[in-house]
């Protein structure tokens, strides 16, 4: 469902955030992840963990990949059960991942709490509102690298 | 070549490279260190702590087990921090208490990840001085209403905290708290005023050097006596608001998430109560004889060692599968970490019980061993849930629906 | 941050206990020291001292400049940061630490490190190798960084000594790095009455410079130590090659706990600084 509540008008009717037009929260979160690498505070957070991660929004409805120096890539949906023996895994798109070191699971609204301080990390793992598989205490690194988005 | 019972230290391939040197100073020193004195440390009057030893575990880390690396911690996970405590507890469960119950103040702070909580709390923990902490949860009224969620509607004369301008105001007693009578901070829930039983638990951290906080009974424990326990009173107790760990209201969450966490521990830690009960039976039964024969030449004995064995690799296999799954998946699971305690919690009673049948008169003697192993076995059912409390929360994630819990 | 936080954590900082760093240490320390005062001094590089003793350096450090008022605690507050530590590798840092053998607890402090880029060029608008330095290299000028005695020690004989046996190891550590021809000069900034001053009477060859603060210093997190009435100076300092006669007299003076002050001992002993 599109979400209106991001569009702010100027005094001449001109739209100042386009691109929130008719966005959903899951896609707001994506573009919020996407930026990362141009945030110092959390780039520089996200590199101190070494990971390499995968970020699975809304159980799979959509998926990014983020190396170990903070560059996102959004990928096509991804079918980990595509046997990994050279270390890859696919997406359904054709397209060949390296398998993570951690995955990282959550809702798009959820990310973007972190981000905008309404949700804490603490809250986010005790709550279940934060899934990992992998080294939690690394999973745990990268949420706190989304709360300075 | 016999099969040893006891985990080889120098075998940690399991690990991670940077814990298994830790690990293993850490075990050789439970082995070579702490074993030889825990019947002095038992025999000794309540509320005493060996300082000296304490001491020397702080420097080899043990009092800062599971802080981060990067801050200067060992980093362990649950893995790693079950191989040491077995060892400990295979020696000493007192001791092992000790650093277990610090490590349960630091875990809150090192999951919610606040770096001014962090640096006034945790960077003290750095040092050479050996610092103490504990986790204040149990109160004279209210056990395991502060173990089941769903019992917390009927906790009864709660730890309160009042909202009072910029801080929260604590009032209440705190009963059965490992490391009380010298630990210098806490972390204390208490019940967020005006909320029914302990429906509005938030955790708090104290230093409990400040005004109000009194030291009230050390308990004369039957086990465990290497580790003092007794009561914390707080008299209005002026904590910071920014004192919260997490949210207010958050403190369920966190006990829940705490205890899951924790459980892997102290069914390591009953693993290794079960495995000393083995040690002592084995050497019992190599050495004596009757009807001319070793006493493990006999068949009824020989069932029992090998059910002792296999409690003792059973709960080992548990505690293991448990951590592993722990350190690597969020949520926290529940049912892995819940099995494991029960099994273990178990058999460190059956395996005492055992030996006991086994070594026969010479273990009623007070001066026997087993005298204290036995009544150490009985303490892992008592924290962190017991088995009944354990066994409704196995029961409810095979039966219940998440909706449903 | 209310003054009650700031000082539970000015008091966190300044009370880690490094009472056994000396066994932890995995490497040679440049200087040992010890006095009747009661101090133990050593200066050891950053990589060859335990993650957890430089993580308490960072956070004693932090403490100092809290308590001394040259942090911005909303700031400190607001960006989440409650500790000083290094940016750059530790095998760049030397440390020399004073301690307190009563109670294991810092007494003073001073860092000497060769970072990529220094302190002073990021705190002002100039190139040390142009205006401080010129004709030497970069890789042959330490800065050092961090003069500091913890903050409320009163007045006894080891508060008196801390800065002095800091500087005493660190001038030791200097010239050592002299002699293996690591070190060419020794840069900074303080107080014109205060460390430059101080090196000064320690017979090196102080020379300061005018040079202008980045705009930007006083509305960061070190804004109030920016914001203060006299304003620091960048120094250049090499150790006059007659140095260690001074030197072997104050160290004497410091290990065997002598009443009285430095500054009037190094008159009293004629070096044309005092």
């Amino acid at each position: 469902m599109s979400d209106l509540n991001c569009v702010n008008m100027s005094g001449h009717g001109v739209l100042e955030r386009t691109e929130f037009i008719l966005s959903s929260p899951i896609d707001i979160a994506v573009e919020r992840i996407l930026r990362l690498p141009d945030i110092p505070a959390a780039v520089d957070s996200y590199r101190a963990v070494g990971v390499t991660t995968r970020i699975v929004l809304d159980g799979g409805a959509r998926t990014l990949w983020i190396d170990p120096e903070g560059t996102v890539s959004p990928v096509g949906e991804t079918n980990p059960t595509i046997p990994g023996g050279n270390n890859e895994m696919a997406g359904t798109d054709g397209s060949r991942w390296p398998v993570p070191d951690i995955t990282v699971e959550l809702s798009g609204e959820d990310l973007l709490a972190l981000a905008d301080g309404r949700l804490t990390v603490l809250r986010a793992i005790t709550a279940s509102r934060l899934g990992a598989r992998g080294p939690i205490f690394a999973a745990i690194g990268v949420a706190h690298s989304f709360t300075r988005l | 070549m016999t099969i040893s019972i006891r985990p080889d230290l120098d075998d940690l391939h399991t690990l991670p490279k940077a814990h298994r040197d830790p690990v293993r100073l850490l075990g050789e020193f439970a082995r070579d260190r702490i074993a030889p004195t825990a019947e002095a440390r038992d025999r000794a009057p309540i509320g005493t702590v060996d300082w000296d030893l304490v001491t020397e575990a702080q420097d080899l880390g043990g009092l800062r087990m599971g802080l981060p690396e990067g801050m200067g911690g060992l980093g362990l996970g649950a893995e790693a921090l079950g191989r040491v405590l077995e060892e400990f507890a295979a020696a000493d469960p007192g001791f092992a208490l000790i650093l277990g119950a610090t490590g349960l103040f630091q875990t809150p702070l090192v999951l919610a990840g606040d770096e001014r909580l962090a640096a006034e709390y945790l960077m003290p923990f750095l040092g050479d001085e050996p610092l103490l902490a504990c986790n204040a949860v149990a109160e004279e009224l209210n056990g395991t209403d502060l173990v089941l969620a769903q019992n917390a509607p009927y906790a009864t004369d709660m730890t309160t905290a009042t909202e009072r301008g910029d801080h929260y105001v604590l009032s209440g007693k705190k009963k059965y708290i490992t490391n009380a009578p010298v630990a210098r901070y806490a972390t204390v829930m208490a019940n967020i005023a005006g909320h029914p039983g302990s429906t509005g638990l938030t955790c708090f951290v104290v230093d409990l050097a400040w005004d109000g906080v009194q030291r009230g009974a050390t308990h004369d424990k039957v086990g465990y006596r290497t580790a003092p326990a007794g009561e914390l009173v707080f008299n209005d107790v002026e904590v910071p608001k920014e004192n919260v760990v997490g949210d207010v209201l958050g403190g369920w969450d966190l006990n829940t998430t705490q205890g899951n966490i924790c459980r892997v521990t102290c069914a390591a830690i009953a693993t290794g109560l079960a495995r000393h009960s083995l040690e002592r039976a084995l050497r019992w039964v190599t050495e004596r004889r009757q009807s001319g024969r070793l006493l493990f030449e006999h068949q009824m004995t020989a069932r029992k060692i090998a059910d002792m064995a296999a409690a003792v690799e059973s709960a080992r296999a548990l505690w293991v599968n448990a951590a592993r799954t722990v350190d690597t998946t969020l949520p926290v699971p529940a049912y892995e970490p819940a099995i494991a305690k029960m099994v273990a919690d178990r058999a460190a009673v059956d395996n005492a019980n055992t030996a006991m049948s086994l070594i026969g008169a010479q273990a009623f003697q007070r001066d026997d061993e087993m005298e204290r192993i036995l009544r150490d076995s009985f303490g892992p059912r008592i924290y962190e849930g017991s088995p009944e409390a354990l066994a409704m929360t196995v029961t409810d994630l095979l039966c219940l629906e998440d909706e449903r819990r | 941050m209310t003054a009650l936080a700031l000082e539970r954590l000015a008091a966190a900082g300044s009370g880690v206990g490094f009472a056994r760093v000396e066994r932890a240490l995995t490497g040679e320390p440049a200087y040992l020291g010890s006095g009747l005062d009661g101090s133990l001094t050593l200066t050891v590089r950053g990589d060859h001292l335990p993650t957890r003793y430089r993580e308490a350096l960072g956070a004693f450090r932090f403490a100092q400049y809290l308590r001394l008022g040259w942090i911005d605690p909303h700031l400190a507050a607001a960006e989440g940061r409650y500790t000083d530590r290094p940016a750059h590798d530790p095998r760049r840092d030397l440390h020399t630490l004073v301690i307190d053998r009563a109670d294991g607890r810092l007494a003073g402090y001073v860092g000497l490190a060769r970072p990529e880029r220094f302190g002073l060029e990021a705190d002002y608008d100039l190139r040390v190798d142009v205006e401080l330095a010129p004709q030497t290299p970069r890789g042959h000028l330490w800065e050092a960084k961090r003069l500091v005695r913890r903050v409320g020690m009163g007045h006894g004989q080891l508060a008196r000594n801390a800065p002095w046996w800091a500087l005493l190891a660190l001038t030791r550590t200097v010239t050592g790095l002299r002699e293996r021809g690591e070190l060419a000069a020794m840069i900074g900034d303080g107080a014109p009455d205060g460390s430059p001053a101080m090196l000064a009477l320690l017979d090196y060859d102080v020379r300061t410079i005018t040079a202008r603060p980045r705009a930007g210093n006083r509305t960061g997190l070190y804004g109030p130590m920016w914001r203060q009435e006299t304003a620091a100076v960048p120094f250049h300092a090499v150790p006059h090659p007659r140095q260690e006669p001074l030197l072997e007299d104050l160290e004497r003076f410091l290990a065997l706990g002598r009443t009285g002050s430095v500054r009037e001992l190094l008159r009293a002993k004629g070096h044309p600084h005092a």
